[in-house]
């Protein structure tokens, strides 16, 4: 059986040289003789070039502040050449550090949780790493409650340095529907199909999963899905939904897990890919 | 603070900054010189060091001045080897303390800080001149090394 322990300071410190007896002492004397040497400063005039060089300073401050990446030009710029360095899809601890670093220098900083899932492997991967890192930006934990834009930039970045094999998230064209509106056409084609009053907009009934997919062409087809929505009730009346919807809005399919219910996604569901 | 709680601050953190000066730079004679130059140079500095960074401001420069002593030395390797405690109180946790002792330098100061009784987290952290999160990571990748080389399950 493994033998177990507990890391304490005491044990630490047991792994520190020893003090030589007399070191407590001769720390006092110096300690002591210390006013001793006081010196006196010199009185600094504020000259001109004082004044010049205090607001070139904070002029150097502000555009430093300015300069700060967002989320996704770290990931691309400073985090992926990190990701790039070894073909492995994990990060070693030592690249760890270094993304953490560069986090830590863009005044970003991963909450506890996320932290200690990247530090409790010995290794953590890439992907996993890298999409946590971009929640900072986008707020929500999983990917299927980012923006279908939000997808998107994360998509592409990830495909761009190999780490998920299709970049099916293109943004959506300008004249697309809407996320909003494509929830708005589930949520009518439900009302009117089922003849309830479910409302996908009230945010403490319903949590909104969405994967938006765009072929490369652009080539719009009616009866190609664009829209997967999950309809996700955070209360035992609600049913739970799974609709997929063309380019126009209209809804192609729905399954319905009528209430109460249990909340399971599809596999893939909130990955980039 | 006055300078009497100055001093007495200082004095309470001897021991701790002789035992890290020691386990840089491998000499008894070194590392009282880091301590006392240390000493030196933050009361030169007291009037602009607050009160509550005084622990972090000293570890800081007993770091710098343990950087410099290593150049000074032309890299002339220490010839002195430092013995762990002769009796530590922790016996039957030798084998994870001299594993302790055989980690790399950042990985061990990291521990080493991170666990002294006279410095937070925060302190630690400012003290090594690395963002907290560093130091997190560092304390684990030393765990880990631990666990490894003792076989033994060792938990934070």
């Amino acid at each position: 059986m493994k033998k177990a322990l507990r890391l304490t300071g005491s044990i630490v410190r047991d792994s520190m040289p020893p003090v030589p007896e007399p070191f407590h002492d001769q720390a006092e004397r110096m300690l002591a003789r210390l006013p001793a040497k006081e010196v006196v400063p010199m009185k600094k005039k504020l000259s001109i070039g004082l004044v010049l060089a205090v607001a070139l300073c904070l002029i150097a401050v502000g555009a430093l502040a300015a300069a700060l990446l967002s989320v996704p030009d770290v990931v691309e710029q400073e985090l992926i050449p990190i990701a790039k360095e070894s073909a492995s899809d994990y990060f070693t601890p030592e690249e760890v550090e270094r993304v953490l670093d560069i986090l830590e220098q863009n005044g970003l900083r991963l909450d506890q949780t996320a932290l200690e899932n990247i530090l409790k492997e010995d290794n953590a991967s890439k992907y996993a790493v890298l999409m946590k890192v971009f929640t900072l930006e986008f707020g929500k934990t999983t990917a299927a409650e980012w923006s279908p834009e939000q997808r998107a930039v994360a998509s592409r970045i990830l495909f761009d340095a190999g780490l998920i094999e299709k970049n099916r998230h293109l943004p959506p064209p300008e004249d697309a529907l809407t996320l909003r509106q494509a929830v708005q056409s589930a949520n009518d084609y439900v009302k009117e199909t089922y003849k309830t009053q479910e409302d996908f907009f009230d945010e403490s009934r319903y949590v909104v999963w969405n994967n938006y997919y765009r072929k490369p062409d652009g080539e719009a087809s009616p009866d190609r899905t664009e829209w997967w929505l999950w309809f996700h009730p955070l209360t035992e009346e609600d049913n739970a939904y799974t609709m997929e919807l063309n380019a126009q809005g209209d809804v192609l399919s729905c399954e319905v897990q009528y209430a109460p219910c249990r909340w399971s996604p599809p596999d893939g569901a909130s990955s980039a890919e | 603070m006055d300078d009497t709680q100055w001093q007495e601050t200082a004095l309470s953190m001897a021991s701790s900054m002789y035992k890290v000066a020691a386990g840089v730079l491998h000499a008894q004679a070194d590392a009282q010189d880091a301590v006392q130059q240390t000493y030196l140079r933050v009361w030169e500095r007291r009037g602009r060091i607050q009160p509550e960074k005084l622990k972090s401001y000293l570890m800081r420069t007993l770091m710098n001045e343990c950087r410099n002593i290593q150049r000074h030395r032309a890299r002339v390797t220490p010839t002195e080897s430092l013995p762990l405690a002769v009796a530590p109180e922790n016996e039957s946790a030798r084998p994870v303390i001299e594993a302790i002792a055989d980690l790399p330098e950042h990985l061990r100061l990291a521990l080493w800080l991170r666990y002294l009784e006279d410095l937070s987290e925060k302190e630690a952290a400012a003290a090594l001149g690395i963002p907290i999160t560093t130091l997190r990571s560092r304390v684990h990748r030393a765990r880990n090394i631990l666990k490894k080389k003792t076989g033994w399950e060792v938990t934070l």
